[in-house]
C-alpha cells in the first residue's frame, strides 16, 4: 500500500495550480458566473488552454489527441479545477462523449468530433432525462423514427446543462417502441443547431440558469449521427455513466469551501474560532472530506488496474455529495445571520457564497443518479444483497 | 391537555388561509426576490383584517388576543409562504412598548400599531448577528434625559418597512438602554439588505440619533430586559414559523411522491421515500408542539424560559433537513426557481439564526439544566 502520490503526479498538481495562477483573474473566488459573458469568453479561452498543455484530454489515448494519462492524473485534474472553482473543465465532451466514440463509434465519426473535443473547441450537451423519465431512464419517450437516410426525432428532454451553449448534443430516443424498454433505445449525435431544435432556459434555486428543457420537433438527423447499432443505445449510453460516476468534483468544492470559512473564521470571527461546536465542526468536516477524497482514488485506482469496480464510485458519488452539502450546511451554520445573505447584499460575508452554494449543491445527491440508487447499487451490486 | 385549536384561533387560522390563497401569496413570495415592493403588497388588506391590531390591547384599538393566538396566525402565514414581516408587524413592537413603555408612549404609538399605521421593529443585532455579545452601539446622555445613540445595527426584520426602530446601545458604564426612534429622524440611515427568504431586512446606521426620555423603554438599567422580552417572543414566533413551513414541506412531499411514478409505481412506494417521510413529518409535528407549548406558557403568564429554548433550538436543528429532505424527495423538480419548494427552505434558513441559533439556545437551556 502506498497513500502518496508519485513524483509524477505531484508535479502535475503543481504544474496545474501554477497554470491556473497565471490564467485566473486575480482575487478570484469563483464558481464561473453563468449569468457573465465575460466568464464564459474565459471558459472557453481557458479550455483552449488546458488542451494546448495537452491537459483537456491527457488520459485519451495518443492516437486521439491524449498522452495515456492514467485515471489517477485525471482524478487529479478534475480535483484541483474544481478547487480552484476554475472554468474550462469540459466534461460532456472529454469524459463522456469522446470516451463513448472511441468504443462505440465508426471511424468517421471519430475523425468529425474527437479532435475537435480534444482542441477545445466543442460544446457538447447530454440528452437523457425526460420529464417523465428521470431515475427510470429505459422508460424515456422520445422517438426516432427511420425516413430514408436520416432518423426524425420529436419529444422532449429535460435538466439538459449548457443546452443553451451547446454546438452537439448526444442523446438518447427509441427506435423500437415494440421492443421491451431497454431494448428499444438508440444513442444519436444531434447538431443543437439543427431546425426543430428548441432550448428553453430552466432557472435553478440557486437563482442561476444552468440547464434547460430541450424540445425536438421534427428534428432530422442523418442515420449516420446513430452510435453503436440501432437499439443497442441503452448498453452505449449505460458504458458512458458508469464511467462518470465519481465524487472527485464535490470533494474539490467541499474543501475550498472549508477552507474559505476557516480563513474567515480565523480572520474575522475569533468568536466562532473558539467556539467548541464551531471547532468540531470544522474537524469532523475535514475527516469526512479526506475519506471522501480516498473512496475517489480508490476508485480510479482500480480503473487504472483494468478493473470495473462494482461499488466503489458510487461510494465516492454518494460521499462526495453528501460532504459538499454538509460542508456548506456548516458554513450557513456558522456564520449564522451573516449566512443569509445574498450575494449582492452590501457587505455580505464570502460575497453570500456560500448561501448560493448551498442552494447549487442540492442538485449533487440528485444528479448522474440520485444517492438512493447509489444506495441501491452499493447494496445489490456491491454487496451482493437481493433486489427489493 | 387540550392540543386542539379554540374557535377563536380556528377563525383566526382559516380565515388567514382563504386570504392568502386568494393572493396567491407563494407568487408574492417568488417575486420578492425580485422586487421588493411584493412584501408589501398585502399591507393594505392585512391591515383592514386587523392582523397588525392582533395583540394590541382593545383599549389602544387592537383585538387583545393572546400570544398563542396570534402564533396560530404566524404558523398559517408561514404555511402560505406570505410575504412581509408580520411577526414584527403586529406583536414585536407593540409588546414591547405596552410591557415597558410610559402610559404617555402607548396611548400614542400603540393606536397606530394596531391600524397598521406604525410598524415597530427591533434594531439590536449588529456586525456579527449574533446574540449574547456586547454592544458596540453607544448611547450618551444628552439634556432633557435624553439619550444619543451611535452605531451600526444589522439585520433588521422589515427595516426597510419600518416607521419606528426600538434600538439598543451601551451606556459608558455598561448598562443597555432600549428606546423608541422614528425612521425618519436625523442620524437614521437604512439601507436594504438581500437576504435568502426575500423578506426585507435592513442594515441601519445610527448617527447620534436621539431617543427622547418619554421614548425610553424601561429604564436604563433594565433595557437589556426589554431586549431580551422581545428576543423570547421573536425566538418563539420564529419556532412556530418554521415549523409550519416544515410541516407545509411535509405535506406537499407527501403530495409529489404519491403521484410521481418511476419503474411503473409511485415513488412514495418506495421504503427509503417512506422512512423519511416519517421522520420528516415526525419532527415537524414536533417542533410544532415545542413551538405552542412555549407560545401557551407565555400567553398564560407561567415561567417560559427553558420552553424557550427548547422551542427554538430544536426548529433550528431540524427544520432545515426537513426541507433538504424534501427536495431529495423531488428530485429534479424541486430543484428549479418556479417550483414552491425553495421558497419555504429559503424562510426556513432565514429563520435559523434569528432571535439565537440552535447553539446559543442549547448553551442556554444547558446553563438552566446544570445550574450549581
Amino acid at each position: 500500500m502506498r497513500y502518496q502520490f508519485t513524483r509524477e503526479e505531484q508535479a502535475f498538481r503543481s504544474d496545474l495550480n501554477a497554470f491556473f495562477d497565471e490564467e485566473l483573474p486575480r482575487d478570484w473566488t469563483g464558481p464561473p458566473d453563468e449569468a457573465r459573458e465575460d466568464h464564459w469568453q474565459l471558459t472557453l479561452s481557458i479550455r483552449r488552454k488546458l488542451a494546448e498543455r495537452g491537459w483537456l484530454v491527457m488520459s485519451w489515448p495518443r492516437e486521439y489527441g491524449g498522452s495515456d494519462a492514467s485515471s489517477m492524473m485525471n482524478v487529479i485534474f478534475s480535483e484541483v479545477t474544481a478547487y480552484r472553482r476554475a472554468p474550462g473543465n469540459e466534461r460532456f465532451g472529454t469524459r463522456m462523449i469522446g470516451p463513448t466514440l472511441m468504443a462505440f463509434g465508426t471511424e468517421e465519426q471519430k475523425r468529425e468530433h474527437l479532435p475537435r473535443i480534444a482542441r477545445g473547441e466543442i460544446q457538447w450537451c447530454q440528452g437523457y432525462s425526460e420529464p417523465d423519465s428521470g431515475s427510470d431512464l429505459a422508460s424515456l419517450q422520445t422517438r426516432a423514427r427511420r425516413d430514408g437516410d436520416e432518423y426524425i426525432i420529436n419529444g422532449t428532454k429535460i435538466w439538459n446543462t449548457l443546452a443553451h451553449r451547446a454546438d452537439m448534443m448526444f442523446m438518447l430516443a427509441r427506435t423500437d417502441p415494440g421492443a421491451p424498454r431497454h431494448r428499444g433505445i438508440s444513442m444519436f449525435i444531434v447538431d443543437m443547431k439543427a431546425p426543430g431544435v428548441t432550448v428553453q432556459p430552466i432557472v435553478n434555486m440557486s437563482g442561476s440558469h444552468s440547464f434547460n428543457q430541450v424540445i425536438f420537433d421534427d428534428v432530422r438527423v442523418p442515420a449516420s449521427n446513430m452510435i453503436g447499432e440501432p437499439n443497442e443505445g441503452w448498453r452505449v449510453g449505460l458504458a458512458l455513466l458508469n464511467h462518470e460516476r465519481s465524487g472527485i468534483d464535490y470533494v474539490g468544492w467541499a474543501q475550498r469551501t472549508l477552507d474559505e470559512l476557516r480563513d474567515y473564521v480565523r480572520e474575522h470571527d475569533r468568536v466562532a474560532a473558539e467556539d467548541p461546536v464551531i471547532r468540531t465542526g470544522f474537524a469532523r468536516l475535514d475527516a469526512d472530506i479526506e475519506a471522501a477524497r480516498l473512496l475517489t482514488y480508490e476508485s480510479a485506482w482500480l480503473q487504472g488496474q483494468g478493473q470495473s469496480p462494482s461499488m466503489e464510485p458510487s461510494m465516492s458519488k454518494m460521499s462526495g455529495s453528501e460532504v459538499c452539502q454538509a460542508v456548506h450546511e456548516f458554513g450557513l451554520e456558522a456564520l449564522g445571520m451573516r449566512g443569509i445573505e445574498e450575494p449582492g447584499s452590501p457587505g455580505a460575508a464570502l460575497a453570500g457564497r456560500i448561501l448560493k452554494l448551498r442552494m447549487f449543491y442540492v442538485s449533487g445527491t440528485i444528479l448522474a443518479g440520485t444517492n438512493e440508487i447509489q444506495r441501491n447499487i452499493i447494496a445489490q451490486r456491491g454487496l451482493g444483497l437481493p433486489r427489493e | 391537555m387540550d392540543f386542539g385549536l379554540s374557535e377563536t384561533q380556528e377563525m383566526v387560522r382559516s380565515s388567514a388561509r382563504e386570504f392568502l390563497r386568494a393572493r396567491d401569496s407563494a407568487e408574492l413570495a417568488r417575486r420578492a426576490h425580485s422586487d421588493p415592493a411584493a412584501n408589501t403588497a398585502l399591507w393594505q388588506e392585512v391591515t383592514s383584517l386587523g392582523w397588525p391590531g392582533l395583540t394590541v390591547d382593545e383599549t389602544f384599538g387592537g383585538s387583545g388576543l393572546g400570544f398563542d393566538d396570534l402564533c396560530v396566525l404566524l404558523e398559517e402565514c408561514a404555511a402560505a409562504l406570505a410575504p412581509g414581516p408580520l411577526f414584527e408587524a403586529t406583536v414585536l413592537g407593540a409588546s414591547l412598548i405596552s410591557e415597558f413603555g410610559s402610559d404617555e408612549l402607548k396611548a400614542r404609538i400603540l393606536p397606530q400599531v394596531a391600524e397598521g399605521a406604525a410598524l415597530v421593529t427591533l434594531a439590536h443585532l449588529e456586525r456579527s448577528g449574533r446574540w449574547g455579545e456586547g454592544l458596540m452601539t453607544t448611547a450618551t446622555p444628552t439634556a432633557g434625559d435624553a439619550w444619543r445613540l451611535s452605531g451600526e445595527k444589522r439585520y433588521v426584520p422589515a427595516g426597510s418597512m419600518a416607521t419606528h426602530f426600538v434600538v439598543s446601545g451601551k451606556t459608558e458604564s455598561g448598562q443597555t438602554v432600549c428606546g423608541l426612534l422614528g425612521a425618519d429622524a436625523t442620524g437614521v440611515e437604512v439601507t436594504q439588505l438581500k437576504v435568502a427568504s426575500g423578506e426585507p431586512y435592513a442594515a441601519v446606521k445610527f448617527t447620534s440619533a436621539v431617543v427622547s426620555a418619554g421614548d425610553v423603554l424601561g429604564t436604563p438599567d433594565d433595557g437589556g430586559r426589554a431586549i431580551q422580552y422581545g428576543q423570547l417572543r421573536g425566538a418563539v414566533a420564529r419556532a412556530s414559523q418554521m415549523s409550519a413551513a416544515a410541516d407545509a414541506v411535509v405535506r406537499r412531499t407527501v403530495r409529489y411522491v404519491s403521484e410521481r411514478k418511476q419503474f411503473g409505481r409511485a415513488i412514495g412506494s418506495f421504503q427509503a421515500i417512506q422512512h423519511r417521510l416519517a421522520d420528516m413529518a415526525t419532527m415537524a409535528r414536533s417542533s410544532r408542539h415545542l413551538a405552542r407549548s412555549a407560545a401557551w406558557s407565555i400567553a398564560s403568564g407561567d415561567e417560559y424560559g427553558i420552553q424557550v429554548a427548547r422551542a427554538k433550538g430544536f426548529a433550528s436543528e431540524h427544520m432545515p433537513a426537513v426541507c433538504w429532505d424534501a427536495h431529495q424527495c423531488h428530485g429534479a423538480i424541486g430543484f428549479t426557481w418556479e417550483h414552491d419548494l425553495h421558497l419555504f427552505t429559503r424562510r426556513v434558513l432565514s429563520w435559523r439564526a434569528e432571535y439565537g441559533d440552535s447553539s446559543y439556545w442549547k448553551q442556554m437551556a444547558a446553563a438552566e439544566l446544570l445550574r450549581a
